[in-house]
């Protein structure tokens, strides 16, 4: 059975529409990332799942349960939210047993549970501070032992990391992580950092707009995004517009922005149809010779990053258009300079190509 | 060097010298008449004997008339703080947390008694608590009662004048209080399994304890020094620290035992103060700090 279920959440706000048609689903143990700009209903799905909001129409299902009917306070989920939220007026010990009171276990079994919460986000000397004498990455973990000495069916994260520095939230990233791996917890993540996302997540659902865009791992949604806006919202993509011009048995011929691009039959496309294609900037060779390959595109370096381990240039076709290609390990053939002429090529299968309907183009 | 310091210190504290001198004249030097005068011999009309004395004070405290109307004082203006925290904070409480229209005219609402004059508020309330005034009119109307109850020159009337006089000022500080509670800790502790009526008792209104305390102590010294509303609604009849004062300064003109009520009535506010002040400063309350 899967930790969580989300069938066809819809939510407004007077005539805003906040979500449109989310729909997920979570195994047991998984650490699922909701990822997406502001604005993108992230927070929003996640305060329903809490039970903080109601939702318009759909359902949320947690363990196999449908919880429209279940009070916030009998969910049982820990939160954490981004400002953390504890409780000023109690010290780190009490914040923790707060809880625990709350579903009336016993006097000693709470201290032991508090204790255990303690240890595990390393904090037992802390325990008679107010929450106003701790730095924000003790505040942190405050919360974090505060919501999961509860052991809650599921831990949800919103944005918790986006007030801390950037070495601490690297640690964090990883303290996060282990401890959700040990617990084997349920986790929902709400980030707009991909890094962030990328790195802690088993698996990453892309948000925009109110709809879910893609939902898979990590790998997935870096090697084969599925819409344009996944494919620029995670890491960097170079967009090919055009359109498929000729096909025979074997091949077929793309009129794009960048110039005429030769690849194997695709299912599906068919003379006409109109593509996108998805080109990250190091899968792009970058070459000095050009010869009279079909697949060459010429084009001029405009700009050149030197970055040690790799050359990130930004060059011009012919037709015009913008490139970015990242060489790895830079050699006598693939290091130009500014206002060197080169070309670029790539293999078929690392461009993601996807059809897209004339009302979707801008 | 040193002295180079020093003058620069002084030359940027020059802008201060206005303030500092009106604090001096207004400030300073009565309080320290006071506080002498209340050490000096009484010779009648306002006038006095230099020679240190603590004849007044052992006057003060050993006189039954004075110590009944001291704790009666005291414990008006407790009762009273104690009435305006229950009547403010659901009142506060909707304004703060109910937004909208209504809430925002409920609001200004709340201080339009601050803007009128205690003494017009007192004569509204003189008509209304008469024998014959709207509320023993309504009250007979309504068959609750037979006979018109006599609120003028009582205790009774003097406390709901005075109560209706302070609300403002607690309103607004609790309202204050309220506001600034992070509503995302209230839902911490809801998803934490608390009920919206344990998350009110645990988190709400320990959090609103700063405004009620502040609203508190507002309410506290204004009952203390109360004079205009005893006077008129009490008729005479309800005395406090301040009428006595009063009495002692403009009509027995015996000023060293007047100067010695008007010390205790400060002494008494300013505890409060230093309480209010302590709670502010406690680390529960975002005071301190490591």
């Amino acid at each position: 059975m899967d930790a969580l279920v989300i069938k066809n959440l819809e939510k407004k706000f007077g005539d805003i529409e906040i979500l449109k048609t989310i729909n997920l689903e979570v195994k047991q143990g998984e650490f699922v990332s909701l990822l997406g700009p502001s604005g993108c209903g992230k927070t929003t799905t996640l305060r329903i799942i809490a039970g903080l909001l109601d939702a318009t129409s759909g359902e949320v299902y947690i363990n196999g349960v449908n919880v429209a009917d279940v009070p916030v306070h009998k969910r049982n989920n820990g939160m954490v939210f981004q400002n953390y939220a504890l409780f000023p007026h109690m010290t780190v010990a009490q914040n923790i047993e707060y809880g625990l009171k709350q579903h009336k276990i016993s006097r000693a079994e709470r201290r032991k549970k508090v204790r255990e919460g303690m240890e595990l986000v390393h904090l037992e000397y802390l325990a008679g501070r107010y929450p106003k004498q701790l730095s924000g990455g003790q505040q942190q973990r405050v919360a974090l032992a505060r919501a999961l000495v509860l052991q809650p069916n599921l831990l949800l994260l919103d944005e918790p990391l986006s007030n801390l520095d950037a070495r601490l939230r690297e640690e964090m990233q990883m303290e996060i992580r282990n401890i959700q791996k040990k617990l084997n917890v349920t986790t929902i993540f709400v980030t707009h950092d991909q890094k962030e996302a990328l790195s802690m997540s088993d698996k990453v659902a892309v948000m925009n707009k109110g709809i879910i865009e893609q939902y898979g791992t990590p790998e997935e949604l870096y090697d084969n995004p599925k819409t344009e806006f996944v494919s620029t919202f995670i890491g960097y993509s170079n967009l090919i517009r055009g359109v498929v011009s000729t096909k025979d048995e074997h091949r077929m011929l793309l009129e794009t922005n960048y110039g005429k691009v030769q690849i194997p039959l695709q299912d599906g496309l068919e003379t006409g149809s109109r593509i996108l294609g998805l080109l990250r900037p190091e899968r792009i060779r970058l070459k000095k010779t050009f010869g009279s390959d079909l697949n060459c595109i010429r084009c001029t370096v405009i700009e050149r990053v030197y970055a040690g381990s790799s050359i990130r240039y930004t060059v011009k076709t012919i037709t015009d258009q913008n490139v970015v290609v990242t060489v790895i390990a830079p050699d006598e053939s693939n290091n130009l300079s500014v206002g060197e002429e080169g070309c670029i090529q790539w293999l078929a299968q690392n461009m993601n190509l996807i059809e897209v309907n004339d009302e979707e183009t801008d | 060097m040193k002295k180079r310091i020093l003058k620069k210190d002084l030359a940027g504290k020059m802008p201060l010298l206005p303030n500092i001198m009106y604090m001096i004249i207004f400030f300073v030097i009565p309080m320290a008449l006071l506080i002498s005068y209340s050490f000096f011999v009484n010779k009648g009309y306002g006038r006095v004997e230099h020679t240190l004395t603590t004849e007044n004070y052992i006057n003060f405290f050993t006189n039954k008339y004075y110590i009944e109307t001291f704790i009666a004082s005291f414990i008006m203006a407790v009762i009273i703080s104690i009435l305006a925290i229950l009547v403010s904070y659901p009142i506060a409480f909707y304004i703060v947390r109910y937004k909208g229209f209504k809430m925002k005219l409920a609001s200004s609402l709340v201080m339009v008694p601050m803007l009128a004059s205690s003494v017009v508020t007192c004569f509204g309330w003189y008509i209304m608590l008469g024998n014959t005034g709207i509320i023993n009119s309504v009250l007979i109307g309504l068959h609750m009662i037979d006979e018109p109850v006599q609120l003028l020159y009582t205790r009774t009337g003097v406390y709901i004048v005075l109560l209706s006089g302070q609300l403002p000022y607690m309103i607004t500080s609790i309202m204050n209080g309220i506001a600034s509670i992070d509503e995302n800790v209230e839902q911490a502790a809801n998803t934490l399994g608390a009920n919206p009526v344990k998350i009110f008792l645990t988190i709400t209104l320990p959090l609103s304890i700063p405004g009620i305390s502040a609203g508190m102590l507002l309410v506290f010294t204004g009952i203390l020094s109360a004079y205009v509303v005893p006077i008129v609604i009490g008729g005479g009849k309800v005395n406090t620290l301040a009428s006595l004062i009063v009495n002692q300064a403009s009509t027995t003109l015996n000023w060293p035992k007047a100067a010695v009520m008007a010390l205790i009535l400060m002494v008494m506010s300013s505890v409060a103060m230093f309480l209010n002040n302590k709670l502010m400063e406690s680390k529960r309350f975002g005071g301190g700090g490591r």
